[in-house]
């Protein structure tokens, strides 16, 4: 694999233009985003963050390419995105391990459509499965882990086919607070490790200000970007900082307009 | 802890209050020489009736023939089943073209198929083999295509996420997914091909048309038609014993295969 | 501003219908597009539907015109047509219905009573489901088949024998769901009408009844569609009279056209009464609910 060229630098690895996305809800149009304009730069950990039901998971959704939008275009690192594909990996708020396979061939079955070998395959689920804590449990079924643990092997999934981008759709939501955190920290040990582009959608302001280099707040009916806040803290970040609290009520004051 | 056990001892005990008193009333009245009617069959008489028909080698030649006709008809009419279903599950176009159709069929009851069948296929072990496998055909069928069509949107969107085509996704999405459905299809079409079989031997066995007959259902048929009313006993004893032998071989294979879905619940 | 979605890469097919769609109204009265397209869709559905059957019945009519299989085996759909007129104008195919109909009915009561009550004792009584159920359970082991020749030997095979052995078979089914009704009425709901001091009546009729409404009806529509499968089976083997009769003789007569004429007033038959048993149990239950709520 060739390393990337200086070039890469200067385009987006995502670049989002004048996006609208409606879907129709009992026969009438619902306006889920309306000429939505982002760009996110290689490397770098953007979080999306607004009431429910303002177009976060749809937005992540055209970029998976899982849903097309209905007008505006999506480019990932210069091209149109026209559907799924390796180069960008998916984590739910659900983990959506198959309850059939073992955490391990849940990973395994990721790569089926990579190009590498049998050995480097089991190699890389053995890395992965190390990376994200679950060592041991290669062999568990899903419904045998606990939240977190299913949500670490979603995310070992999800980086199994090295993605260039992973999309994180409110991945901690579902865990308790303790748990929360800890897979924060550990996450952002895999972001630094791993040195991919990071986009996720949080409830949480505190969480989304802890990882990201930049917020992005979105407002709903119809869904549109209000604001986005760069975080320049130095990391590792506390917080209990002041720059950390101040920044975080910000956000959380941008919230509360836009919910109104 | 004790009291519980008790307790549930005194009321499996209940249970056979009923079928010991009526066992006990039987082989009294037999003791009484009520036999004499014709009807009424001493106790005696049906165990005599179960053992010489062991030892003749005529239920034990029945039941090995139903069986394996049971297990050769379900075998070939969820294989057929299950070819359709995943069409039709799988492909819309499919479905309406074809589901109109066999759902109209499905209509028709099981046994009066039984008159076309014979006319066509003659009274032999085809005509005989055809009607078990339609029997176990629709169950099968409705649950693959339920199961298919009902694999949750979630599951397929990771298949897609990982660039699978359609044969991927079939294989390692769609049927897995929907393999308790489709499970629980061969297990109510087992119990419906095992009704099937003793139906179809049953009404070959009557002289429906002449051929040779074999099988339980035949066995019951002759029994009757001598006015035998022991073997008819014997016959009833051990459709019933089979039956629930079978069903429990097919549950617990089927619980198996199905492990994860109960696993995960 | 082009609609062309070729032209337009960022326009979908989707958004394109979407604009297609918002222009329709200048064109036709509102509703109309809507409408139109629903009627056509429906039509091809139907016309897809309809491709299957239609070919079998070429194939069939063109087997039949060059006598590739026996008359006797396959009759032309012609002489089938034709019985079949035969058989309504001579009243007779009414007659064996009707005669058919009787016995399930009379089945179907006593079979569906007996159930009932049995279910209904089980389900409020754990005595009486503790010396019942495993008897229950062991005699259902034997499909209503297997009952066929004892009930023929000690009945004889007059009209009392199919009437019992439809009972017999629309008895577990009522049985098995008023059974799941009684114990299905939720906790909850026995709590709610202990802590508003409601009587036994009123508890009955206002908590007891309306969960076990819907299981009863589910049972019945069991119990009909399970007798009218026995009531067939029935007919073939010891009858002179019935629908399940006429089939079998036109079988042992080489009547092709008699029997497929009847499998299709069984199928036809089957399918109504079942539609029937649906349509009531839908009311009843809306009526159940509405009369509650
Ligand atoms: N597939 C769909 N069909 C209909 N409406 C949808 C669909 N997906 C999302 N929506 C609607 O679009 C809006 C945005 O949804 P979503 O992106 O899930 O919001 P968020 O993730 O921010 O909570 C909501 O009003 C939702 O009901
Ligand atoms: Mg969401």
């Amino acid at each position: 694999m060739a390393q990337a060229l200086p070039i890469a630098s200067t385009s987006p690895a995502i670049e989002i233009a004048h996006v609208a996305k409606s879907f129709v809800v009992n026969g009438a149009p619902l306006e889920a985003l309306r000429d939505v304009s982002l760009g996110v730069e290689p490397g770098t950990f953007i979080s999306l963050v607004g009431p429910s039901g303002c177009g976060k998971s749809t937005l992540l959704r055209l970029i998976s390419g899982l849903e097309s939008a209905d007008s505006g275009h999506i480019r990932v690192r210069g091209e149109p995105v026209r559907g799924p594909g390796l180069d960008r990996g998916m984590v739910f708020q659900d983990h959506r391990l198959f309850p059939w396979l073992t955490v391990e061939h849940n990973i395994l079955l990721s790569l089926r459509r990579t190009t590498y070998s049998e050995p480097q395959k089991k190699r890389i689920v053995r890395d992965l499965i190390a990376l994200v804590g679950l060592a041991g449990f290669e062999a568990a079924q899903p419904h045998q882990l606990s939240g977190g643990m299913a949500q670490r092997a979603a995310i070992a999934r999800a980086l199994a086919p090295r993605p260039d981008i992973l999309l994180l759709d409110e991945p901690f939501g579902a865990l308790d607070s303790l748990t929360r955190t800890r897979l924060q920290n550990e996450f952002l040990r895999i972001w630094e490790h791993e040195g991919i582009t990071m986009l996720m959608v949080t409830h949480d302001v505190e969480e989304a200000v802890f990882l990201s280099d930049r917020v992005v707040v979105i407002e709903p009916r119809p869904g549109r970007i209000r604001r986005t806040v760069d975080i320049r803290l130095a990391r590792p970040r506390r917080r209990s900082d002041a720059d950390f609290v101040a920044l975080k009520e910000e956000i959380l004051g941008e919230l509360n307009v836009a919910e109104a | 802890m004790d009291a519980r056990a008790a307790i549930s001892g005194s009321r499996r005990w209940r249970g056979i209050v009923l079928p010991a008193t009526f066992v006990a009333l039987w082989g009294i009245a037999g003791s009484f020489g009520a036999g004499k009617s014709g009807l009424f069959i001493p106790l005696g008489a049906v165990i005599g009736a179960l053992f010489e028909s062991i030892r003749n080698g005529d239920l034990p030649g029945a039941v090995g023939a139903t069986i394996l006709r049971a297990l050769v008809g379900w075998s070939l009419g969820s294989l057929l089943g299950f070819a359709v279903g995943l069409l039709t599950g799988l492909s819309t176009g499919s479905q309406r073209a074809i589901a109109p159709t066999l759902h109209g069929a499905r209509q028709v009851a099981l046994f009066a198929w039984i008159p076309l069948f014979s006319a066509w296929l003659g009274n032999g072990e085809a005509m005989k083999i055809a009607l078990i496998s339609l029997s176990a055909f629709f169950p099968v069928l409705l649950h693959v295509e339920a199961g298919c069509r009902g694999v949750p949107a979630p599951f397929r969107e990771v298949g897609r996420l990982f660039a699978f085509d359609r044969i991927d996704e079939i294989r390692f999405v769609i049927l897995p997914a929907a393999a308790p459905t489709i499970i629980s299809g061969l297990e109510l079409g087992f119990t419906i091909a095992w009704i099937g079989t003793i139906g179809a031997e049953y009404l070959i066995g009557t002289g429906y048309m002449n051929a040779s007959p074999d099988g339980i259902g035949a066995f019951l048929a002759g029994a009757r038609e001598n006015a035998r009313m022991d073997l008819v006993v014997v016959g009833i004893l051990a459709l019933g014993s089979i039956g629930f032998v079978l069903d429990r071989v097919v549950v617990q294979a089927s619980r198996r295969a199905a492990g994860w879905h109960k696993r995960s619940r | 501003m082009t609609i062309n979605p070729t032209i337009n890469p960022t326009i979908t097919p989707l958004e394109y219908r979407r604009r297609f769609r918002a222009a329709v109204p200048l064109l036709w009265p509102p509703g109309f597009a809507d409408l139109a397209s629903g009627i056509l869709r429906r039509a091809g559905s139907v016309l897809v539907a309809l491709a299957l059957p239609l070919a079998i019945f070429a194939a069939w009519s063109f087997a039949a015109r060059y006598q590739l299989v026996a008359p006797q085996i396959l009759p032309a759909p012609s002489v089938v047509g034709a019985t079949a007129i035969e058989l309504i104008k001579s009243g007779q195919l009414q007659s064996e219905l009707a005669v058919s109909l009787f016995r399930l009915a009379a089945g179907l009561v006593i079979g569906a009573a007996a159930g009932l009550a049995v279910g209904l004792a089980m389900g409020l009584s754990t005595a009486v489901e503790d010396y019942l159920a495993p008897t229950v359970r062991a005699i259902w082991l034997v499909p209503s088949l297997g009952w066929l020749p004892f009930f023929m030997l000690i009945f004889g095979i007059g009209e009392a024998l199919k009437i019992v052995l439809i009972a017999k078979a629309c008895f577990l089914p009522m049985m098995v769901n008023s059974f799941d009704g009684v114990r299905g009425v939720s906790p909850k709901h026995r709590d709610v009408a202990r802590m508003l001091e409601l009587g036994r009546i009123d508890t009955l009729r206002f908590v007891v009844v309306p969960s076990l409404f819907p299981h009863l009806l589910t049972g019945l529509r069991l119990s009909l569609s399970k007798g009218w499968q026995v009531l067939v089976l029935v007919e073939m083997i010891a009858s002179a009279a019935g629908i399940g009769y006429l089939m079998t003789w036109g079988r042992k007569s080489f009547q092709l056209d008699i029997v497929l004429v009847t499998m299709l007033l069984i199928g036809v038959v089957g399918w109504l009464l079942d539609r029937a048993a649906l349509l009531v149990q839908a009311r009843a239950t809306a009526w159940a609910s509405r009369s509650v709520g």
